[in-house]
């Protein structure tokens, strides 16, 4: 294992939380100027192998080389100055700063007393040119797209001179296109020298962009491979332990009357005034699943908060069931609905409660959870958990009793999608349900959606990923700029043919 | 390798037992300091003094003493336990006690003293507690329907009590010749029951029984009921508490309430205790609004910890007391207290910095740090 041209070395890494072992004895060595992939299910401990070298863990067994010396990483700060750098699942930039001051921020530049913008202006520039970075170096943070804040995450770290780059599920929160860009500026940064460690749960990617990937599974390393050569079957073997398939088996739909319509909804943006869903109308039928495609930013994500009554709706209506719920509270949506929410930590869980209270988070003041005194019945939600713990696969250090905070990502999501689609509501909704997910969970979770829609209930779901939609959709619903370019049969259209109508190059005439 | 979910072993509970201790020290020290600096030789005496006072020097029958200073600091202290868990910033307590305490001596002279003798008493505490929950729920309405920072709106609130309690007060009950308020009538005091025999102290009643009773009761909301489950919810995560369909306004005016509520009590029980206090005729805020933070903190807004906060904080004012005795003035004596009881509101502050130095890596994890860079 030993090698001298390895410029990182795990040696016997263990890390362990309390009731698991997150990172079980790993020994990994990367090469120099190398991109090499982690692969794993949820929870396996991919986070916590790279928060270890990022120091903000500190293994209880095992030591850490670089560049053939062993070094003790014990905080972020001396990270970066091994020159070593991470871009976290969720971003950690100031909103209201300009990506210029994001980049330098710690790090600025000085003349005299005063900050010099200029030099570091010109370096940053200069490296968002070399890697192909595109930035607006003064625009704000809030007003960019997830693809641009994440090009100022990269541009932070080779700003710090960062030789090794840590991914972390870099790709799960970015738009197909947006993913070719962040590969091929991979490739680049690879080229130039620098090496890059990628967490990633789609081996396509793994397999356009990696030179190796290793393997994890429940915290060890079960093998390390080429990733050009090994089949995507066998990695997803390697990691679950059994063959997984990645295409939804499912039987024709048999669509019957309108459990949720719309009708001409219209919502505008408070600060520009500009109509960011405008004059939608749609419907979705029991039995049948409908799902919106669309570059992220042209309505999607308000269109469903309007429908589920966390923002305002401007104009127009949302029918369920043929009852009018324009009006109606959030509470009495729920009852008739499940979301699955776009952004699971400030939506879908409260962090800091354990799991079983948040997989009550819709039940808790129905009969059984709760006595007419207003007692909880903490049997019942220990009862609940357990059966959608074990039912979803929803893994964990200290099972129930684990605070949400404390979750691997993908299992955040599990814990999510189990409490709402086990919520059996006429009407499913479900945002980028498998966000995170690895390639087990995902097939899991597509059956159980495909089941609902044969029992009965309406589906509308929402994802950027062409093949879920492709491969998940009854129909869908295309949104560009807000309005629906058209409304499309999967099996009658290619890939090709939805990507034009999410570009707004080609437009369904409208039906009178 | 995963064991089977087994009463979770929670490392925060012990961090915040860790955090108080280390913070109470740290005050202590500086207390210290400050005593040795003032008078260099009879600074270790009077220090102990504080230390061992509380029950040392007057014998057991400072446990009486003791019960009667940590009754409304209980009170407050629990309201704030309750207001912070939802994530409410009531920092209003000073106003909120001020009044509950006017309004108990204004019911008992006015109204309630011709009563028999639960409803004597029992009707000044109730109105104490309107009163105050009151008092807080306008900052409550301003913060849920206008969206006004409840921190600033308090704290005006409570500036707007000063003025106008003085102003109240010589409308209604005011003793001109001793500046202060009029004394309470005898039977519309707390019942003193078994308490004097129990304590020791001829002025002891049941003031603490009930302040300890309130601390069970908040205590039991929070934890057990689904009033607390959307409280905590709401404190934790408003946006995600706002997707479950929990009405946000309407838990932050219930929290507020309750919590205006408890310190209108914490005003009420002092007031009407046989120790004879009185409002006098200063423009100021009650203290006891203020250490509540300081109780809240010690006990990481658990309410029953909060009945461990108050009785220690208690403790010290009791021995601070006795610091006279070595010539020490009464200033310095408040000014060492209240060291010691500000310090103690750093426990929090302290809980991060010991998670960050001890326990790296166990409690802290992406997404914390990711919420403290931002
Ligand atoms: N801060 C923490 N406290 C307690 N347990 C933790 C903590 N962080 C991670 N864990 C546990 O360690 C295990 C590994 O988590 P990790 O985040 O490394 O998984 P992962 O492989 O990144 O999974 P995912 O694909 O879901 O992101 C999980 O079971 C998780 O519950
Ligand atoms: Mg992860």
């Amino acid at each position: 294992m030993t090698n001298s041209e390895n410029i990182i070395e795990f040696r016997h890494i263990t890390k362990k939380f309390p009731g698991i072992i997150a990172c079980n004895d790993i020994s990994l060595g990367i090469r120099k100027g190398e991109i090499h992939a982690l692969l794993g299910e949820n929870g396996a401990g991919k986070s916590t192998l790279m928060s270890v070298l990022f120091g903000m863990y500190t293994p209880e067994e095992g030591t850490i080389s670089i560049r053939g010396k062993e070094v003790k990483v014990t905080n972020p700060r001396v990270a970066t100055e091994l020159g070593i750098g991470m871009v976290h699942q969720h971003f950690k930039l100031v909103q209201n700063y300009t990506v210029l001051q994001n980049i330098i921020l710690g790090e600025e530049t000085v003349k005299g007393p005063f900050l010099d913008m200029d030099i570091a202006r010109k370096e940053v520039v200069e490296l968002s040119q070399k890697y192909g970075l595109a930035i607006e170096p003064d625009e704000l943070i809030s007003n960019i797209t997830v693809g641009q804040q994440q090009r100022c995450e990269i541009l932070k770290m080779l700003y710090r001179k960062a030789e090794i780059l840590i991914f972390d599920e870099p790709t799960a929160v970015l738009t197909p296109q947006e993913i070719d860009e962040l590969m091929g500026i991979m490739k680049g940064l690879a080229k130039e020298g620098h090496t890059i460690l990628f967490i990633s749960h789609k081996l396509d990617e793994i397999k356009l962009v990696a030179d190796r990937v290793s393997i994890l599974r429940r915290g060890k390393l079960v093998a390390t491979l080429d990733a050009v050569s090994t089949t995507k079957e066998k990695m997803g073997e390697l990691m679950v332990g059994k063959e997984v398939s990645f295409h939804v088996e499912k039987e024709p739909a048999q669509p019957k009357e309108d459990v949720l319509k719309v009708e001409n909804l219209t919502i505008i943006n408070n600060e520009t005034k500009k109509k960011v869903v405008n004059d939608v109308s749609f419907s979705v039928r029991k039995g049948e699943i409908v799902v919106i495609a669309g570059i992220d930013g042209n309505g999607q994500s308000e269109l469903i908060y309007g429908i589920t009554g966390l923002m305002p709706i401007n104009e127009g209506k949302v029918l369920v069931n043929g009852e009018d719920y324009t009006k109606k509270s959030v509470r009495e949506r729920n009852m008739i609905l499940s979301h699955i929410p776009e952004d699971r930590h400030k939506y879908g869980l409260i962090l800091d409660y354990p799991l079983s209270y948040n997989l009550a988070l819709k039940n808790y003041f129905k009969k059984g959870f709760v006595n007419k005194s207003g007692f909880l019945n903490f049997n019942k939600f220990n009862e609940y958990a357990d059966e959608l713990i074990n039912k979803f696969d929803i893994r964990s250090g200290q099972g129930r009793t684990t605070m949400a905070r404390s979750m691997s990502g993908g299992n955040q999501q599990k814990a999510i999608v189990a409490r709402e689609i086990d919520q059996d509501s006429d009407l499913l909704i479900a945002v980028q349900p498998t966000r995170g997910l690895d390639v087990g969970a995902i097939e899991y979770i597509h059956k159980q959606i495909v089941t609902q829609r044969d029992k009965d209930k309406a589906v509308l779901m929402m994802s950027f990923e062409l093949d879920e939609v492709m491969d998940v959709a009854d129909r869908i619903i295309v949104m560009f700029e807000g309005e629906i370019m058209g409304t499309l049969d999967p099996k009658k259209v290619t890939v090709e043919e939805v990507g034009l109508y999410m570009a707004g190059v080609k437009r369904e005439e409208k039906k009178v | 390798m995963s064991v089977k979910p087994k009463k979770s072993f929670d490392i925060n509970k012990y961090t915040g037992l860790l955090a108080s201790l280390i913070a109470i020290v740290c005050g202590l020290l500086i207390a210290f300091i400050i005593l040795m600096l003032t008078n260099p030789a009879k600074g270790l005496d009077a220090f102990m003094t504080i230390i061992t006072g509380g029950l040392g020097m007057g014998g057991f029958k400072n446990i009486g003493t003791l019960l009667f200073f940590a009754t409304p600091i209980l009170c407050t202290g629990v309201a704030m336990c309750l207001a912070f868990q939802a994530g409410v910033f009531n920092i209003g307590g000073p106003g909120q006690f001020s009044i509950g305490a006017f309004v108990a001596i204004v019911t008992s002279l006015y109204f309630s003293k011709d009563l028999p003798a639960p409803l004597s008493w029992m009707i000044p505490v109730l109105a104490a507690m309107v009163a105050g929950a009151l008092w807080a729920l306008i900052p409550g309405i301003l913060r849920a329907y206008f969206n006004v920072n409840i921190v600033i709106s308090t704290v005006m609130f409570n500036y707007i009590e000063m003025y106008y309690i003085l102003h109240w007060i010589s409308l209604t009950c005011y003793d001109a010749l001793k500046g202060q308020t009029r004394p309470v009538p005898a039977n519309c005091k707390l019942p003193q029951l078994f308490m004097p025999a129990l304590t020791q102290n001829k002025a002891s009643d049941i003031g603490i029984l009930i302040a300890i009773i309130a601390a069970i009761i908040v205590w039991v909301i929070l934890e057990k009921t689904k009033l607390g489950y959307e409280l905590k919810a709401c404190g934790k995560n408003p946006d995600a508490t706002r997707y479950a369909g929990i009405k946000s306004k309407r838990t932050i005016l219930i929290s507020i309430l309750i919590s205006g509520a408890l310190c209108g009590l914490g005003g009420a029980l002092y007031h009407l205790s046989w120790s004879g206090v009185y409002i006098t005729f200063k423009l100021g805020s009650a203290p006891e609004g203020f250490t509540g933070i300081a109780v809240a903190c010690l006990a990481n807004n658990n309410p029953l910890g909060a009945i461990f906060g108050a009785s220690f904080l208690a403790y010290l004012t009791v021995g601070g007391n006795y610091m006279q005795i070595f010539g020490f003035q009464k200033e310095i004596v408040s000014i060492i207290t209240s060291i010691i009881i500000y310090f103690s509101a750093f426990s929090l502050f302290m809980r991060h910095g010991i998670e960050r130095l001890l326990l790296k890596g166990k409690t802290k994890d992406a997404n914390e740090l990711e919420e403290e860079n931002t």
